[in-house]
């Protein structure tokens, strides 16, 4: 092999995508002239590698004996629970088959973990959107909630007999002006609702406030 | 699978989104002018013991007073808020069959801030208007009431708020 460690490394990160600018532009200029650094590239972007490393780690593994402690942990929960064995098995052999697949092509896992990463991206752009919805819908709605306060009576109502007079009824601090009343053959009588200790608590503008009262016919719904 | 994620992901944002739209109210006053806030309260005398809608927070205070004091039972029939612009009658259907309508006439200035001139009109076709002018100038979420209709034993009380 006449490439040496350290631009085997580079091939590495080139086939990863890690790789930018002038480093980039200098490898591939070397892979473009020379013939067993761009077989090695296209290898490392290719499927071999997955099936040469699945075999490698299964060289090593057994080597090291990890069959063996394998066996030794199936054989003590065998020992504990005889049901519990079967699910036991299943799992190390879905574990395996998975582990096996998953090894089987680099390109295939870069494929899925840049399409997790899309999907997760488009996830967290949808629910901020929603959560900023929501809190935009809050604020707006909050504050037709918010009911002006109004006080206790504490002076007498207002009385006006003659309905279609005008008549200008201002409370204290600036509130509710009544500026004309028109209600014929009716009788109509204003409630002014002047500042009481209460509501110069909860409203501290010292606004007031009216109920303009207008008899109905006495039969009428 | 991932498609299936990402699915449940817009299921969840979408729901979330229309829940607090129904949760909100008709018609959110703010960017688009000043809206007047139409509360339709029926106020009844029971025997059978006093209970406020517990969306009237403010009226236990008013209930000891005239002409509130008449009465021990208050329902809310309906709440809604219509957009006001000036010259054009905003109109809501009241459950007696007669029409509210609410006109803002201008929007003088007042040395606390904006106040509203609003002209209120109740009619029922083919009859003598209930109330053939009323009008009333207000600060910007200060409440007034209009009473004194007949309905079903009781009597009904309109609450018109200004929202800016």
């Amino acid at each position: 092999m006449s490439v040496s460690h350290e631009t085997l490394l580079e091939l590495m990160s080139l086939a990863d995508g890690e790789l930018e600018g002038p480093d980039k532009e200098r490898l591939e200029r070397f892979v473009a002239s020379d013939d067993e650094a761009r077989r090695l590239l296209a290898t490392l972007r290719g499927d071999e590698v997955g099936a040469w490393l699945a075999e490698a780690m299964d060289r090593h593994a057994a080597g090291a004996g990890a069959d063996g402690v394998a066996d030794a942990v199936m054989a003590a929960v065998a020992a504990a629970s005889p049901a519990s064995v079967a699910a036991a098995s299943n799992g190390a052999a879905n574990a395996t088959a998975a582990a096996r697949a998953g090894g089987a092509s680099l390109a295939q896992a870069r494929a899925r973990r840049s399409r997790l990463q899309v999907v997760a991206s488009a996830g967290a752009a949808v629910l901020a959107l929603a959560a900023g919805v929501a809190l935009t819908m809050r604020a707006g709605s909050a504050h037709l909630d918010e009911h002006a306060p109004v006080a206790s009576v504490v002076a007498p109502p207002v009385d006006v007999e003659a309905p279609s007079s005008a008549m200008a009824q201002q409370g204290a601090g600036g509130g509710v002006e009544v500026n004309e009343i028109d209600a014929p053959s009716r009788g109509v009588s204003v409630f002014e609702i002047p500042v009481g200790a209460a509501a110069a608590v909860a409203k501290p503008s010292g606004a007031s406030s009216v109920v303009i009262w207008v008899d109905d016919d006495p039969g009428s719904k | 699978m991932t498609l299936r994620l990402f699915a449940a992901l817009v299921v969840f944002a979408v729901s979330t989104a229309l829940t607090d739209a129904g949760a909100a109210p008709a018609f959110a006053a703010g960017p688009h002018g000043p809206a007047i806030e139409i509360t339709i309260i029926h106020a009844l005398q029971s025997d059978g013991g006093a209970s406020i809608d517990p969306r009237l927070r403010d009226l236990p205070q008013l209930t000891r007073d005239q002409p509130f004091v008449r009465y021990n039972v208050y329902r809310v029939l309906g709440r809604q808020a219509l957009p006001l612009d000036v010259g054009k009658p905003a109109t809501s259907d009241l459950p007696n069959g007669r029409v509210l309508a609410v006109t803002l006439v201008d929007e003088p200035k007042g040395a606390q801030g904006p106040r509203y001139h609003v002209r209120a009109e109740i009619g029922e076709p083919g009859k003598q208007a209930f109330l053939k002018l009323l009008e009333v100038t207000a600060s910007g979420n200060e409440p007034f009431f209009v009473g004194g209709q007949s309905y079903q034993g009781g009597t009904l009380f309109l609450e018109l708020v200004v929202r800016p």
